[in-house]
């Protein structure tokens, strides 16, 4: 795997998420869909780690009112676990899929994306139970998050143009058995 | 790597550690949380050279209503808006001052207000937040603290800090909608009448749609479509004190009371730069009952 292509692409990726997402409608991800393409790309083990640290990268950019006050929190865990089980998602199907092809980052993308909201909800709404105070919507937030998967879709689809391509770099040899 | 140590105990657990930790932090308690500010403050600056100019493409794209107007007129409104902001402010001190004098006659010490203000670039929306908090750059290094004041050039009021970093700050905006639970804190608001009269009291509470409602005090005059809606909340800085909050755009009724629909004079999440007011305390005369 590449690991300083990778960080400038996650980098860029995190950029677009953290400055792009909230003014379009529905808050596309814009990290997922690499987290997919490296789960479709790399090693079980490196894919799995790199889908944590991105994930746990989103949850530190992400800040969530506490309290009556506002105050304003970062709570680490949810998206990475998310995106953890996203990660284990993609590399169970990858042996199904034709790995190349755009359609195959957008659809597995919109999924991916509705599992890791919902594993964060679940964690957050955990969260809620546990600290009144902190300020969460289950359902509502739910829905909007099942919603962000879906608008996710067509940025798979246009991000696909451009990470495809760079989908051999970010492979390292995984997902066939290694000559022994 | 040998066969030894790929398999190691360390390797084979540090995943499944990894991931309860995780969990656990996800439900740790506010206090615990706290103490990750610096990895989120660097996580925040490590994207900023890529989120801010992406936030500035997209204010270009979609600029906000008011910059489409001519330029003289939006500066002119602006001038007004403050000017009559300072003015309300004046009168409102001048009747404290009133009452201070009053209290001075029977021994208690004046204390005065000031308020600092520092122009500080809007980064960006927070990811995550539908846009209702944004990131400004100012923070600690302009010993901006929390619950500062955020307002536009003119007298609009914007929202309050609610988190403070080394070089930037997270503001909440106004018409962000917290929570459905009961006791949720609204803003308190007068209505100004076109003759500067005080008009009656609201509670209004954030919609979430860049829109706040809620209902009017008993017995004042009926409110108007298009009438202004400033500030009067003890539980807010004094730095917010006759700020505006927004214009009337709607008046219903429900179960006989005025319930009115507030929207801020511009849209809050489009903002390229904001105002932070800081509160700070300065003792003009009196020497007794102070501490040492």
């Amino acid at each position: 795997m590449n690991v300083p292509l990778l960080l400038v692409v996650a980098w860029l990726c995190l950029g677009l998420e953290s400055g792009l997402s909230s003014s379009i409608p529905g808050q596309p991800g814009f990290v997922l869909p690499l987290a997919v393409l490296v789960a479709l790309s790399a090693a079980p083990g490196a894919a799995l780690w790199t889908c944590l640290v991105l994930g746990l990268c989103v949850d530190l950019l992400t800040m969530r009112m506490h309290g009556a006050g506002g105050a304003l929190v970062a709570v680490p865990g949810p998206m990475a676990i998310g995106y953890l089980v996203a990660g284990q998602f993609v590399l169970a199907l990858r042996g199904q899929v034709i790995r190349r092809n755009p359609l195959t980052l957008l659809a597995l993308s919109v999924v991916g994306m509705a599992i890791a909201q919902a594993f964060a909800c679940g964690l957050l709404t955990a969260r809620h139970l546990a600290h009144p105070e902190f300020e969460w919507r289950p359902l509502a937030e739910l829905g909007r998050r099942l919603l962000s998967a879906l608008v996710t879709g067509p940025v798979a689809l246009v991000m696909a143009l451009v990470l495809l391509p760079l989908a051999p770099m970010f492979g390292g040899g995984g997902g066939g058995r290694r000559a022994r | 790597m040998n066969r030894v140590a790929r398999h190691s105990p360390l390797r084979r657990y540090l995943l499944p550690g990894s991931v309860a930790a995780l969990v656990g932090l996800s439900v740790a308690p506010t206090r615990w949380l706290s103490a990750l500010g610096g990895p989120a403050d660097a996580m925040g600056l490590l994207v900023a050279p890529v989120k801010q100019p992406v936030a500035r493409v997209v204010r270009w794209l979609r600029p906000p209503e008011s910059a489409r107007d001519d330029e003289l007129v939006r500066r002119l409104q602006d001038d007004r808006d403050r000017l009559e902001s300072l003015w309300l402010q004046e009168r409102d001190e001048n009747t404290r001052l009133r009452e201070q004098i009053r209290v001075l006659q029977q021994g208690v010490p004046y204390e005065g207000l000031a308020v600092r203000q520092v122009i500080a670039p809007v980064i960006g929306p927070t990811p995550g937040s539908g846009g209702g908090i944004v990131e400004v750059r100012a923070g600690r290094n302009h010993t901006i603290e929390v619950g500062a004041v955020a307002t536009t050039t003119g007298a609009q009021l914007v929202g309050l800090v609610g988190r403070v970093g080394p070089r930037s700050s997270m503001v909440t905006l106004i018409t962000t909608k917290q929570s459905d639970r009961q006791g949720e804190r609204g803003i308190r608001g007068r209505i100004a009448l076109a003759d500067a009269a005080r008009g009656s009291l609201c509670l209004l509470y954030p919609q979430g749609r860049g829109v706040l409602r809620g209902q009017v005090e008993h017995g004042g005059p009926e409110p108007e479509v298009g009438q202004v809606v400033r500030v009067e909340d003890d539980q807010l800085p004094a730095a917010a004190r006759m700020l505006v909050i927004g214009k009337i755009t709607a008046v219903d009724r429900v179960a006989g009371r005025a319930v009115i629909t507030v929207a801020p004079t511009v849209e809050l999440d489009r903002l390229s730069e904001v105002i932070l007011r800081q509160t700070t305390d300065s003792p003009a005369g009196g020497t007794d009952g102070g501490p040492p």
